[in-house]
């Protein structure tokens, strides 16, 4: 009786495949073509932006552009590879730092000096990363804590080259006035002198959004995943997990440097509260925890949406966002620990693919 | 001469290692050689330090002493990556596939960049074996048995001469467990060296050519299943005295 009901073992066995098998949508394989035309669109939008906003809009803008490129950055480690950093703050003043006092000391031109931000981020991530990406989990974690606070004190009593708590002033931006009978083409100009910290900050976060997307669709990416799935499984199998962690990190370091760089000169003034406050941190974790960590949309998503929720709350009340910023993460994590993304893949609205 | 013609053949040679973990002695002063191209198994107790053994072949642990001889090159206290890359794979007691990432990345994840033939390799391996359906399936929804299988294709992904197997066929229906002896078998003709630990004594003996049997971090008998069967030392280390 049971014999002739139940189905064979291979019959069960196939029925077990069936039961389990997911299909990507057949749209999926244009993913990259949608979001090169999304990229060129919000390109196209965000270089003409400047032309007829309020300087209110440009500098919001900068804004989301700026918590893009920290969160985008934070993801490949902290998202892709699962090591929790606690190291943006840091990168962020360090950037700042560097590019504001290569300015102050006249030794370059502003491009240069963001440049050489970047590079010096990348050179001392490369210094931390090696000993403490030995270092696993929470481990990592309060290292990079005391990596950003370390930071702070050495810039505050190194006095006599930051000099210390009096922060530094930086050479003002002179505007130009539009001239009258301005040429369109004078006009442009005129915009993009005026802008041009808001351009510096658009041209990263691009890279940033493009890095994303070849990180994310590499192997190299699905090495990182690797080493969040089962670090021990992966050195196994022939993966370099130390090297693939120490790259990354020094990779990724580069961008909140420049984008410290970048913002010294926006903001014309920096001290070490300010550029190496724990918020940067935390606004790059919440960012791509509410977008989906370890997703190329992810940190971007959440860029937009939280630093637009963000700034309205602040028109509210100046302290609320950072309650905000809490309440946000304890949601997340307790109602959609994948983030935006990874829900929107569990109503079948977005695909199970890499490239999301 | 004949030391030199013996040593040919031998593609991994374990020399009076021992580990100790704080107050459990792991292993102790353990000798093995490995055959190339054959079936080795190792067999004993639950806590006799197979496993160990498998991780400080491996890598994953260093021993306190001997030496550890692959291919001619002492590998004790060498990275995990490297000696992976020296060509020897291995899989894990209890499976250990990544997770959030789909059968086909699990597959193409462990190649190295250059190698641009992966996907096709992947797709192949997943095909002999019936299960081209589950590529695009996250790892963690597969059953138990299916994460085996794919564990072992995960070998066939990298040039591996030396497969260690750290009881493939525990908690696995006889399906699945007819799957993985093909696998093992196709290696077997390939040329490939597999060494294997299982508790299914009836498999055991019939694909090993040659047993090892510990007990208590030490190698107890070493032969042919039947010698093995046939010595009073192992009887009593299975059932005891």
């Amino acid at each position: 009786m049971s014999t002739s009901t139940s189905p064979a073992p291979d019959q069960m066995h196939q029925d077990e495949l069936d039961a389990t098998a997911y299909r990507l949508p057949g749209w999926e394989k244009y993913l990259g073509w949608a979001y090169l035309a999304a990229f060129i669109v919000a390109a196209i939008v965000l270089l003409w932006l400047p032309m007829n906003a309020k300087a209110y809009t440009v500098t919001l803008t900068l804004t989301v552009l700026l918590v893009l490129t920290l969160s985008t950055s934070w993801n490949w480690l902290s998202g892709f590879a699962g090591y929790t950093s606690f190291a943006t703050a840091g990168f962020f003043g360090i950037g700042s730092y560097i590019g504001a006092l290569l300015l102050y000391y006249e030794k370059v031109t502003w491009i240069p000096a963001v440049f050489l931000a970047g590079a010096g981020c990348f050179v001392i991530a490369l210094l931390v990363g090696i000993p403490t990406l030995r270092l696993r989990g929470p481990y990592f974690a309060i290292a990079m804590l005391a990596f950003s606070e370390l930071s702070r004190v050495i810039v505050l009593s190194w006095d006599s080259l930051t000099l210390g708590g009096n922060g530094v002033y930086l050479p003002i931006l002179r505007l130009q006035r539009p001239g009258e009978n301005e040429t369109f083409w004078e006009e442009i100009q005129r915009t993009f002198h005026n802008n041009q910290n808001y351009y510096a900050m658009l041209a990263l976060a691009a890279v940033a959004c493009i890095w994303s997307y070849v990180v994310g669709t590499s192997r190299w990416g699905l090495k990182l995943l690797s080493i969040r799935d089962d670090e021990v499984a992966a050195e196994s199998m022939g993966i370099r997990t130390t090297y693939v962690k120490a790259t990354t990190f020094a990779g990724s370091a580069i961008f909140p440097g420049m984008a410290g760089a970048i913002y010294a000169r926006h903001v014309g003034y920096i001290d070490p509260v300010t550029v190496f406050a724990i918020i940067w941190t935390i606004r790059a974790i919440t960012t791509t925890i509410f977008g989906g960590r370890g997703t190329i949309l992810g940190p971007i998503v959440g860029a937009v949406v939280l630093t637009l929720v963000s700034e309205k709350v602040w028109e509210q009340d100046p302290n609320l966002y950072q309650v905000i910023y809490g309440a946000i993460i304890i949601l997340v994590v307790l109602f959609m620990p994948g983030g935006l993304t990874s829900l929107l893949q569990r109503y079948n609205i977005l695909p199970r693919s890499r490239r999301i | 001469m004949s030391q030199s013609a013996v040593a040919t053949d031998i593609i991994l040679e374990v020399r009076n290692v021992s580990k100790r973990f704080g107050g459990i002695q792991a292993v102790n002063d353990a000798s093995l050689g490995i055959e190339r191209g054959k079936v080795t198994g190792v067999i004993g107790p639950n806590g006799s330090g197979k496993s160990t053994m498998f991780n400080l072949i491996t890598g994953l642990e260093t021993p306190d002493s001997g030496q550890i001889i692959y291919k001619g090159e002492n590998i004790a206290g060498k990275a995990p990556h490297v000696i992976n890359r020296m060509g020897m794979g291995r899989t894990f007691q209890l499976t250990r596939l990544f997770g959030t990432m789909t059968v086909l990345e699990n597959l193409t994840v462990i190649t190295t960049d250059s190698f641009q033939g992966a996907e096709e390799l992947a797709e192949k391996l997943l095909a002999n074996l019936g299960l081209t359906r589950l590529k695009n399936e996250y790892a963690a929804n597969l059953s138990y048995g299916q994460q085996k299988l794919v564990e072992f294709l995960r070998l066939s992904m990298i040039e591996s001469d030396l497969i260690l197997l750290d009881e493939p066929f525990a908690g696995v229906n006889p399906v699945m467990e007819k799957k993985l002896l093909e696998q093992i078998d196709m290696w077997v003709k390939e040329g490939k060296t597999v060494l294997l630990t299982d508790h299914e004594m009836a498999i055991m003996m019939e694909l090993c050519e040659s047993i090892y049997v510990f007990d208590y971090g030490s190698v107890i008998a070493h032969g042919t299943p039947q010698e093995v069967r046939e010595n009073p030392r192992v009887m009593e280390a299975y059932f005891g005295s």
